[in-house]
C-alpha cells in the first residue's frame, strides 16, 4: 500500500468515525454535523461540504446510516440521518480498529496522552 | 389552521444563488432534487450561523463566492453519485443522446411507480378493466360492423337484392335467371354471382351431423378473388348446367376442426347427403363467405347441391320434383354479388343496375307484385339490409355504453392521481425550485401517466383475451350457428392502445395542471387548506359524474331484466315446460318419401314408449324459433282479388296430436283427425286473429279459405287460442295450422312428458339413434330453450348492462371510499381539534356521512334527469315495461345510496375513532 493510499484510508476511516459518533448520540442533519464536528475539534477538523454529502450519502447507500425528511412546526424542513443497527455494529468494530491503531502508533513514538 | 412564520421558507435570493451552483447536478433524477434540496437547506443554516442577509442577492452571492466549496460542490457530488450507480439504465441514461430525457424520464416514472405499490396496482387494475371491456366490445363491433373482409379489392364488389314493398326484410334474394340477365345486360360489371345458405348432413368417420353449407354459382370464388389454402377453389366448370361435379371446397376452419388441417384431404371422399363429393380444396383463412356472422363448413356448387336435395334456406315453398328452381324466374333464393368495373363508377352502376331491375317490371307482367332491384357496395352491407339497422344499433349503445365505464374509471383514476399529485408537491416544488421546467415536470408526470396507461392496456388485453375466448365457446339455441370468431388480432390490439394513450390524457391531465398550479411558497410550506378544498371539490364532482354514470347503467340493466321477467311471463299460447324437441332433416341423409313415412311411424311408437312421455306430436316447425313458411290466404268469398292483395299469413304443418301435445286450445270447431291427414285433406284451423280478420263477429268453423287460384279452398274445421310465433313481443298476428303430409320428411319432433323433472333429452336422442344409427339431429334441447331465440334481445340487455352497471357501481364506491378516505387524512388535525374542544364522536361520524352522501344524492339527481332523457332510446328492446317505469328508477336509486352509504362508514368510523391528542401533534 502507498502512503498515499494508506493516507486516504486512514482519513476515511477517520471521517466515518466521526460522523458515526456523533449520529449514535442522536439523529442529526448534515449542517449540524459539520458544525459539531467544527465545535468539538475547537476548529482543527473541518469536512468540506463535498466530502460530507458524499460520505453521507456513501453510509446511506451501505445501510449503515438512514436519513428522512423531517418537518418540524416552525422550522424548515431538514434531511435527518440515524444510525441503523448495521452502522451501530460498524461503529464498534471502528471504535475498536482507531484505538489499537492509537495503541500501536503511540507505542511505537512513545507519545502518551497527557 | 396554524400559519407558519414566513422565515421558515428558504429565501429566494439564496435560492437563486444557490441553484445556478448547482445546476450541473441536474434535476434529472427525485434523487438529485433531493441532494439540491438537502444542500439548500445547509446553505440556508449556514447563511444564519454567519448573519448573511439572505434577502440581499449581492450579499449571498459575495458570500458563497468567498466560499470555494460552494463553487466545486455541484461536478464533486455529481462525480460521486455516478462511480456508485447501481442501475444500469440510468447510466444508459445518462451516456445517451437526445433520447436521454425521455428515456430518463420513463425510468424514473418506473422508479415512482414502483415505489408506491398499492396506488400502481389499484391504478393499473382499474385501467385493465375500463380497457379490457372496451377492447372485448370493439373486437366484436370490429369482427360484426367495420372488419374488412378477406375479398379482393372490397371497394370494387356490390350486392344485389330484390326489392319488394311486401318483403319481410326490405330487400331479397333473386332469382338465377335474374341474376343471368344482370350479368348479360349489365356494362359497368365484370361479373354477377350467386350464393344461398342450406343444411347439409356430412358424415364423417364416427357421426353424421348436420352442417350449414353455401351453395355458390361457378364464379363465386374467381369474382370475389378468394385464395385457396389447398388445393383449388371451384370454377365454372364445376357448376355447368345438366353436369354439375361432384366436388365440394372446405371452409377453412372445418378443415382446422374436423381434418386437423390435414392437405392430404384434397382428393378424398366425403359423404355428404348420403353421397360421394371429393374435396378438391379449402378456402383461405379467415374467409367465411359473405354474411357476417355465419360460418360455412363446407361450398357446394349450386347444381351439385340441388342434386343433393339440398334447400337453399331462402326459398319459400319448397322442393317440387321435376322443377328445376334454377329455371324458375319468380322462385328468388340466391342472395347476388357483383363486381364492378375498374373505369365504372359507383353512382353510375348503381343507375345501371335498377335500370334493368326497372325493365324486368316491364317484361315480366306475371311477376306477382311490383319489384326493383338494388345494389348496395358490399362494405355497407353486414347481414342483411333488414336487420343491418338493429344489430348496428345494439352494437353502437354496447360499445357506448363500455367507453362510459371506461371514462368512469379514468375518472377515479384522475382522482388517485390527484390525491397523490398533493402528496408529492413538495417533490414538484422542489424541482420547480431547482430550475426544472413547467413542461419538464409535465412531461414526466404525462410519462408516468403513459407507462401507467401501457401496463393497464397491456392488463386490458389479457383481460379481453379472457373475455373473447369465453364469448366464442357461447352458443345460441338457434339454427344457423352464429361464430364471430372473436379474436385479439392487430386491428384490436392497434385500437387497444390508441384507447390506452388517449386515456393517458383524460386522467394524466390532472395531475399536470394541478403541479402548474402549484405556487412556490405555498406548496413548500406544504399548507393544504386553501388549495384542499378546491381540490376537494374537483374530486367530488368526478364522483358525482360517476355516481351518474352508473345510475344510468344501472336503470338500463334493471329496465331490462324486468323486460326479460315480463317476456319470460308471455303466455306464447302453448305450454312450454316439461317437453323436449328436436329437429330432423331426413331428405338430407337419403331419406326418400316412403322412408321418412315409415321412420316417423316407429318415432311416433318408440317415443311413446319412454316412461313418462304422455304426448308425441310431428309438426313442420315450431313457432318462436325463427322458421316461418309464409303462404298467401283469403276468404273464398274474396278470391276474386289480385293475388298481391291477399293477406300474408304464417302457417305450420301440424299432426292430430299437436294440440294436445303442445297445449293449444281450441275455441271452437275440432282438431284433425288422423284419417284426414292420412287422406292428405284440404282443410285447415286458423287462430282468432286470423278467423276475426276474415270474418268479423261470425263463426270461422266450416268457412273456406282459398290458398292460390284455381286450388281447391281450404276448409276451416276449428279456431285456435292466439299465440305468439315469431317474436314474444309481437301484436297479435294471424296464423293458420294445416294437415302435415305422412311422407313430409323434415319436421321437429316433440315429446310431452307427465312431469316436468321427467322430461329428459337423452332418452329422446336415445330413441332417435336406436332407429337410425347415422341420424343428424340439430337443436335437440327441452323445448322452453328451443324457443330461447325470441328471449336473446332482452336477456342479452339485462346482462350486458347489469354486468356493466355493477363494474360502474363497484368503481364509484371505490371512488366515493378513495375520496372521503383522502378527506378524512387530510383533516386529521381538523377533526382532532373539533374533538379536542368538545364536539361528539357521533357528530364526526355524521359529518363525514354527510359528505359522502350529499355527493351520492347529487349523483343520483343527475342520473335520474340523464336516465329519463336517454332510456326512451332502449324503447325497442324492452316488452311491457314503460322507459321510464318508476319502480326500476326507485330500487335503483335505493341500491345506489345504500353502496354510498357503505362506502362512506368506513372512512368515517376512521375519522370517529381519531385520538384527540395524538392528531394535534400530527401534522
Amino acid at each position: 500500500m502507498s502512503t498515499a493510499s494508506t493516507d486516504r484510508e486512514l482519513k476515511k476511516g477517520a471521517a466515518d468515525l466521526l460522523v458515526l459518533s456523533l449520529l449514535a448520540e442522536r439523529q442529526r442533519h448534515g449542517y449540524e454535523l459539520s458544525r459539531l464536528i467544527e465545535q468539538r475539534s475547537a476548529g482543527s477538523l473541518t469536512l468540506h461540504l463535498a466530502s460530507l454529502y458524499t460520505l453521507l450519502y456513501r453510509l446511506e447507500r451501505k445501510g449503515w446510516i438512514a436519513g428522512r425528511w423531517v418537518e418540524k412546526p416552525g422550522e424548515r424542513r431538514r434531511r435527518f440521518y440515524r444510525l441503523t443497527p448495521a452502522g451501530r455494529a460498524l461503529l464498534g468494530e471502528e471504535q475498536e480498529r482507531w484505538l489499537e491503531f492509537v495503541k500501536a502508533v503511540s507505542a511505537i513514538t512513545g507519545l502518551r496522552h497527557a | 389552521m396554524r400559519e407558519r412564520p414566513l422565515q421558515s421558507v428558504v429565501p429566494p435570493a439564496l435560492r437563486e444563488a444557490v441553484r445556478s451552483r448547482l445546476l450541473e447536478l441536474g434535476v434529472a433524477s427525485e434523487h438529485h432534487a433531493e441532494i439540491a434540496e438537502e444542500l439548500l437547506q445547509h446553505a440556508c443554516d449556514a447563511a444564519e450561523a454567519q448573519r448573511i442577509d439572505t434577502s440581499d442577492l449581492h450579499a449571498v452571492e459575495a458570500w458563497l463566492a468567498g466560499d470555494r466549496e460552494w463553487s466545486e460542490l455541484a461536478r464533486e457530488l455529481a462525480r460521486s453519485a455516478s462511480s456508485h450507480r447501481q442501475n444500469r439504465a440510468e447510466r444508459l441514461v445518462r451516456a445517451g443522446g437526445p433520447a436521454t430525457g425521455l428515456l430518463g424520464d420513463v425510468v424514473q416514472a418506473a422508479r415512482s411507480l414502483r415505489s408506491s405499490p398499492g396506488f400502481t396496482i389499484v391504478a393499473i387494475l382499474l385501467l385493465a378493466l375500463g380497457i379490457g371491456l372496451v377492447a372485448t366490445v370493439f373486437s366484436v363491433v370490429d369482427r360484426v360492423l367495420l372488419a374488412p373482409l378477406p375479398v379482393e379489392d372490397e371497394d370494387r364488389l356490390v350486392r344485389l337484392f330484390s326489392r319488394a314493398e311486401d318483403s319481410f326484410f326490405g330487400h331479397s334474394p333473386l332469382s338465377l335467371p335474374e341474376l343471368d340477365d344482370i350479368e348479360a345486360q349489365a356494362q359497368t360489371l365484370t361479373g354477377v354471382a350467386g350464393f344461398a345458405l342450406t343444411f347439409t348432413a356430412l358424415e364423417t368417420a364416427d357421426r353424421s351431423e348436420l352442417v350449414l353449407a353455401n351453395m355458390v354459382t361457378g364464379d363465386f370464388f374467381d369474382l370475389l378473388g378468394v385464395r385457396p389454402a389447398a388445393g383449388r377453389l371451384l370454377k365454372p366448370g364445376d357448376d355447368r348446367r345438366g353436369d354439375p361435379q361432384s366436388v365440394v371446397v372446405l371452409g377453412h376452419e372445418s378443415w382446422v376442426q374436423r381434418f386437423g388441417a390435414d392437405p392430404g384431404i384434397v382428393g378424398r371422399e366425403l359423404r355428404i347427403n348420403g353421397q360421394p363429393l371429393v374435396v378438391v380444396g379449402v378456402a383461405a383463412r379467415g374467409f367465411r363467405g359473405l354474411l357476417r356472422g355465419v360460418e360455412p363448413t363446407l361450398y357446394l356448387p349450386v347444381g351439385t347441391a340441388l342434386r343433393l336435395g339440398a334447400e337453399p334456406s331462402t326459398n319459400a315453398g319448397g322442393l317440387e320434383p321435376g322443377v328445376d328452381l334454377r329455371d324458375q324466374r319468380t322462385r328468388r333464393w340466391l342472395w347476388g354479388v357483383a363486381r364492378r368495373l375498374e373505369s365504372a363508377g359507383v353512382d353510375e352502376s348503381r343507375a345501371e343496375i335498377e335500370a334493368i331491375g326497372r325493365a324486368f317490371a316491364a317484361a315480366y307482367p306475371e311477376d306477382e307484385t311490383e319489384r326493383g332491384i338494388a345494389a348496395l357496395p358490399l362494405r355497407e352491407v353486414k347481414v342483411m339490409p333488414g336487420v343491418d339497422g338493429g344489430i348496428r344499433t345494439i352494437s353502437w349503445v354496447l360499445f357506448g355504453v363500455v367507453v362510459l365505464v371506461l371514462l368512469i374509471a379514468c375518472a377515479n383514476l384522475a382522482n388517485l392521481l390527484l390525491a397523490r399529485a398533493v402528496r408529492r408537491r413538495q417533490e414538484m416544488a422542489t424541482r420547480l425550485s431547482l430550475g426544472a421546467g413547467r413542461w419538464q415536470i409535465a412531461r414526466l408526470l404525462l410519462v408516468e401517466s403513459l407507462l401507467l396507461a401501457t401496463l393497464g392496456g397491456l392488463a386490458g388485453l389479457a383481460l379481453a383475451s379472457a373475455a373473447t375466448a369465453t364469448l366464442n365457446r357461447i352458443r345460441l339455441p338457434i339454427v344457423v350457428p352464429i361464430e364471430l370468431h372473436l379474436a385479439i388480432d392487430q386491428r384490436v390490439v392497434v385500437f387497444t392502445f390508441a384507447v390506452a394513450a388517449l386515456t393517458t390524457l383524460i386522467f394524466g391531465l390532472a395531475p399536470v395542471l394541478e403541479s402548474w398550479r402549484t405556487d412556490l411558497a405555498t406548496a413548500l410550506r406544504r399548507d393544504t387548506a386553501r388549495g384542499g378544498s378546491r381540490r376537494r371539490r374537483l374530486q367530488g364532482a368526478l364522483v358525482v359524474a360517476q355516481v351518474t354514470l352508473s345510475l344510468l347503467l344501472l336503470v338500463a340493466a334493471g329496465l331490462s331484466l324486468r323486460s326479460v321477467l315480463n317476456a319470460q311471463r308471455i303466455d306464447p299460447g302453448f305450454e312450454i315446460e316439461g317437453a323436449v324437441a328436436a329437429t330432423l332433416m331426413l331428405e338430407l341423409q337419403g331419406y326418400d318419401e316412403g322412408r321418412s313415412a315409415e321412420f316417423y311411424r316407429r318415432l311416433r311408437e318408440d317415443l311413446a314408449a319412454i316412461p313418462g312421455v304422455v304426448g308425441v306430436t310431428l309438426p313442420s316447425h315450431l313457432p318462436l324459433t325463427l322458421w316461418t313458411d309464409t303462404w298467401r290466404l283469403v276468404p273464398k268469398e274474396q278470391e276474386h282479388l289480385p293475388v298481391s292483395e291477399w293477406p300474408s299469413v304464417d302457417i305450420a304443418r301440424v299432426d292430430a296430436d299437436y294440440f294436445e301435445t303442445m297445449g293449444v286450445t281450441l275455441v271452437s270447431g275440432r282438431t284433425f283427425s288422423a284419417a284426414e291427414i292420412a287422406d292428405n285433406r284440404r282443410i285447415a284451423i286458423i287462430n282468432e286473429t286470423l278467423a276475426g280478420r276474415f270474418w268479423p263477429g261470425e263463426d270461422a268453423v266450416g268457412r273456406l279459405i282459398g290458398s292460390a287460384p284455381g286450388d281447391e279452398p281450404l276448409l276451416v274445421v276449428g279456431v285456435a287460442r292466439n299465440g305468439r310465433y315469431r317474436t314474444l313481443g309481437e301484436d297479435p298476428r294471424p296464423f293458420a295450422y294445416m294437415p302435415i303430409p305422412d311422407d313430409w320428411s323434415s319436421r321437429t319432433v316433440v315429446a310431452r312428458f307427465e312431469r316436468p323433472d321427467l322430461a329428459s333429452p337423452a332418452a329422446v336422442a336415445g330413441v332417435l339413434r336406436g332407429i337410425d344409427r347415422h341420424l343428424a339431429i340439430s337443436n335437440l334441447a327441452m323445448l322452453r330453450d328451443v324457443i330461447g331465440p325470441s328471449l336473446i334481445l332482452p336477456r342479452a340487455g339485462a346482462l350486458v348492462f347489469g354486468a356493466i352497471g355493477s363494474i360502474g357501481l363497484l368503481l364509484a364506491a371505490v371512488g366515493l371510499y378513495g375520496l372521503l378516505a383522502y378527506a378524512v387524512s387530510q383533516r386529521t388535525h381538523e377533526i382532532g381539534l373539533r374533538l379536542a374542544l368538545g364536539a361528539r364522536r357521533a357528530d364526526v361520524l355524521r359529518m363525514v356521512l354527510r359528505d359522502g352522501l350529499r355527493l351520492a344524492l347529487a349523483g343520483a339527481a343527475l342520473g335520474l334527469g340523464a336516465a329519463v332523457a336517454t332510456t326512451r332510446a332502449l324503447r325497442s328492446l324492452l316488452y311491457g315495461i314503460s322507459p321510464t317505469d318508476g319502480w326500476t328508477f326507485g330500487v335503483v336509486v335505493i341500491l345506489l345510496l345504500a353502496v354510498a352509504a357503505l362506502a362512506s362508514v368506513l372512512p368515517a368510523r376512521r375519522a370517529m375513532r381519531i385520538d384527540p391528542t395524538r392528531a394535534m401533534r400530527h401534522d
